[in-house]
């Protein structure tokens, strides 16, 4: 479903990524792991539009999206978190998730002064709908009507995703869910992931610094350290294999348990 | 026409012009880098300088030197403690800090017209006679400006490159984020970064007041060449700036000499635009 | 909910004004200014709402202004077509300037626009054959549609009222539309917007455009109502001025033109005596209120036009 195809990034003279290919199927739930600095958040941003890359294409659906606008990739259905829960800060839970439907609403700007009637009405109820249902399935509803910043840390967690949902996207990604969570709030995270998954019928990619949660809830792990793949396989295969310790003991930090 | 001596006079003139840009551009950089917050007052604090130094020199009859210094203090203490009254509960909202000073200097410019009414005061002459350079005829006044400024300039680099507290400043100008990292207290800051950012503009009118008239409009045109030095040179980067004061002395004081287009303003402009558009940080800047 | 109280709050101000201006022509004309002035400063918010300020809207409002003053003064050519060339201008200029800088934001933004009036300013005072230079254009034709004129204080005093009231309403409804919340999310959260499938470049081009039209016809509305432009009529001054009504009206409030209009139209002129005490008095009193309710005096009212189901905060804080 999703593919990136030997991309590279430099910035100045250092190269962040180099060369590295990796791929998602349709339903797999996907964990990039790697030490600090390793050029993860990196190809996150490359595949999200949000960064352009120096060499290399991303596909989606076999679709090239290379360098498009990340709002574009979303409206192909590749949605995506942020790493620190970025929200509408003066609007309720309510209003953050139904923001997520915008873009499917999408009328001309004249018209939209009128009262909503027939096709588009009936497009304005389902998206009610699907945030109710959203609100629902993420456990949201006593928060309705809490303003964004005045939520907890794990709730706003939560909203965030709600709202990468609420896009009605075929994949997520998540840049470090985990974030920010203790032990067992990401335990429950991991539940919530699979939860929404199979709920939506999602593919979801994650990068992650906690590796018990990624070894929890990914069919595959990819591991990139120093700008390049080291290892694609199973949590088993991957988390004993001999490079990937090396790696992480080597480099930047291992969140082994949390 | 084009004879040596009255190009060495307008590059002379343009460094002396272009250098007191460049003190209204560093005061503005700090300012803008310390608080992120247009000071659409810079005009005013100016005027300011440009006002206590004919007072200075016209009532009192201080010497030049004397006056200047007391000027920087002057409007040095003056800028805390507007920071401190004013721009204290606006911090962090850059939108309402940037009006605030929009006010400050409508109040600071109706002040000086209810004292001194609209119609332009002559500073008497600080320094009579001329200097000659090779063939160029020079007024001491204005080389005594020059200098001065240049002095300052110097004291400048110095504060910023070779002092804690000027090093600490120079850091959250050139980038917030990092500074704070670091571990250094931006707010500390606030009032004393503001002070020296407008004590430099008054600065800069307290040193073009002998050269040109003195009026409580004087200072916007100066403002607007401070903001093109800014954008030009990249915000943040006073080395960007120097260039780009010194570019902009010089080119006005040439064509000011050699030709009498009005074109050359609005071509100014264009470029300005144009230069934000293709290179937003300007020659040296950060990217922001 | 609360936010129903603004606009009959709202409506009852104005009426109350009317009242006390219609038998009074000085205070008439200073409620015509300050209704156009609502239309000039709601242009401004549209982009404002979008996160970006503008200091060079007083540029829109001389392009349409004065291409609709030459057409009428130098061709003969009717109210209405010259109108809406004067608006088909501004929104090609406000496309293209759009366009260039729309990667532009924060203070780069303010600049930029700020130079552009300024440029504007000086290119109008270049071509005198043109535009008058200096001197400006006199005796500009009264608004006219078919046969129906509006000229004089009274009729004025309808129209503009009526005009900027409408404006007003139709602007708050918008911001409760999708296309409205779009504009909303993109300034309250650019990246969470961008990654929500809303393109942020597309909604700030948008709203340049729209918005500097609006102005644009705020510009054509004064000059019809004065019947004389010049250069100065839209100098920086008019864009500092725009901008401080806007912000003390409201920023994040579809009444804040409106409200910033009304006291801040006035506040100079009712100030008698000599001029300088009226603008310490001005600059006193915008410093004043920034520091006492810098989410804009609409939240005096209690409740910014909300665009939102729930009850919106004030403004975002640091």
């Amino acid at each position: 479903m999703l593919e990136i195809v030997n991309i590279s990034k430099n910035f100045g003279g250092l190269a962040a990524l180099s060369d590295i290919s990796l791929s998602v199927a349709k339903g797999e739930t996907v964990g990039i792991i790697g030490p600090n600095g390793a050029g993860k958040t990196t190809a996150f941003n490359i595949v999200t539009g949000t960064l352009p890359p120096s060499a290399g294409k991303v596909f989606f659906n076999k679709k090239d999206i290379t360098g498009l606008k990340p709002s574009r990739i979303v409206k192909l259905g590749l949605a995506r978190t942020f790493q620190n829960a970025s929200l509408y800060p003066d609007c309720s839970v309510h209003e953050n998730i139904f923001r997520g439907t915008l873009w499917k609403l999408k009328r001309n700007m004249f018209l939209n002064l009128m009262p909503p009637a027939g096709e588009y009405s009936s497009r304005l109820d389902s998206a009610h709908q699907l945030v109710a249902d959203i609100m629902e399935t993420l456990e949201l509803e006593s928060y309705r009507d809490v303003l964004a910043n005045e939520l907890p840390y794990g709730i706003q967690k939560k909203v965030g995703v709600a709202i990468g949902l609420a896009t009605s996207p075929e994949i997520l990604l998540m840049d470090e869910p985990a974030a920010g969570l203790n032990s067992k709030e990401s335990r429950e995270f991991g539940r919530l992931i699979n939860r929404i998954k199979a709920h939506y019928g999602l593919t979801v990619l994650l990068v992650e610094h906690h590796i018990a949660l990624v070894r929890e809830i990914s069919s595959k792990i990819i591991v990139i350290s120093q700008g390049k793949v080291i290892a694609t396989g199973t949590p088993e295969q991957v988390l004993n294999d001999a490079r990937v310790i090396e790696s992480y003991l080597g480099g930047g930090g291992w969140h082994a348990e949390g | 026409m084009f004879s040596e001596t009255i190009v060495i006079q307008a590059i002379v003139n343009g460094i002396v012009i272009g250098s007191l840009y460049l003190l209204m551009a560093i005061g503005f950089t700090v300012v803008f880098g310390l608080m992120r917050i247009v000071n659409f007052s810079h005009a005013e604090f100016y005027m300011l300088g440009a006002f206590i130094c004919f007072v200075g020199i016209a009532y009192f009859r201080l010497p030049f030197i004397l006056v200047v210094l007391a000027t920087f203090l002057i409007a040095l203490a003056f800028g805390s403690l507007v920071e401190l009254s004013i721009l204290k509960r606006m911090r962090g909202d850059e939108l309402s800090g940037m009006i605030a000073t929009i006010g400050i200097g409508m109040i600071l410019q109706s002040v000086a017209l209810i004292i001194f009414g609209p119609d332009p005061l002559a500073v008497p002459s600080i320094a009579k006679g001329i200097i000659r350079i090779g063939g160029a005829v020079l007024p001491k006044a204005r080389i005594y400006a020059g200098v001065f400024s240049i002095g300052v300039l110097v004291t400048m680099y110095f504060f910023f490159h070779h002092t804690r507290h000027g090093r600490a400043l120079r850091a959250v100008v050139q980038d917030r984020e990092a500074a704070q990292i670091q571990g250094i207290n931006v707010s500390v800051y606030y009032p004393i970064g503001f002070g020296l950012g407008v004590g430099l503009a008054s600065l800069a009118g307290a040193l073009m007041a002998p050269i040109f008239s003195v009026y409580p409009t004087v200072g916007f045109g100066p403002m607007v060449k401070s903001f093109i030095v800014v954008i030009v040179g990249g915000l943040g980067s006073i080395p960007g700036a120097a260039i780009a004061a010194m570019i902009l002395g010089i080119s006005e004081s040439l064509s000011g000499t050699f030709l009498k287009s009005s074109y050359a303003e609005m071509f100014l402009f264009l470029f300005v635009i144009g230069l934000l558009v293709l290179r937003p940080q300007g020659l040296l800047g950060e990217k922001s | 909910m609360k936010k129903n109280m603004v606009i009959p709050a709202a409506l009852v101000l104005v009426a109350l004004v009317y009242y006390v201006s219609a038998g009074n022509v000085f205070y008439a004309h200073m409620l015509i200014m300050a209704a156009i002035n609502t239309v000039l400063v709601s242009g401004l918010s549209l982009v404002a709402r979008t996160g970006r300020l503008s200091f060079g809207h007083s540029a829109f409002a001389a392009i349409s202004a004065y291409v609709c003053a030459i057409l009428t003064t130098q061709y003969g050519v009717s109210w209405v077509l010259a109108a809406l060339c004067g608006l088909a201008a501004t929104t090609v200029v406000a496309y293209l300037l759009g366009s260039v800088i729309v990667k532009l934001r924060g203070v780069y933004f303010v600049l930029v626009t700020f130079a552009f009036a300024e440029f504007t300013r000086l290119a109008l005072l270049e071509f005198p054959e043109t535009t008058g230079g200096a001197s400006g254009l006199a005796e500009i034709p009264p608004l006219g549609i078919g046969g129906f004129v509006i000229e004089g204080v009274d009729r004025w005093l309808v129209f503009s009222v009526l005009f900027c009231i409408v404006l007003t309403l139709l602007m708050s409804r918008f911001f409760k539309t999708t296309s409205g919340k779009e504009y909303l999310s993109v300034n309250d959260n650019p990246d969470l917007a961008e990654s929500s499938g809303i393109s942020v470049s597309s909604v700030q081009l948008a709203s340049f455009v729209i918005g500097g039209a609006i102005t644009g016809f705020g510009g054509i509305l004064m000059s019809s109502y004065i019947e004389f432009v010049s250069p100065e009529s839209f100098n920086l001054h008019l864009s500092i001025t725009l901008v401080t009504m806007l912000v003390i009206g409201g920023v994040n409030s579809s009444w804040g033109p409106l409200i910033g209009a009304l006291f801040l139209t006035p506040l100079p002129e009712i100030l008698r005596g000599a001029q300088e005490y009226q603008h310490l008095f001005y600059g006193i009193v915008l410093v004043l209120i920034l520091m006492i309710r810098p989410q804009g005096l609409v939240s005096i009212f209690s409740g910014l036009s909300s665009s939102v189901g729930a009850l919106k905060k004030e403004k975002k804080s640091a």
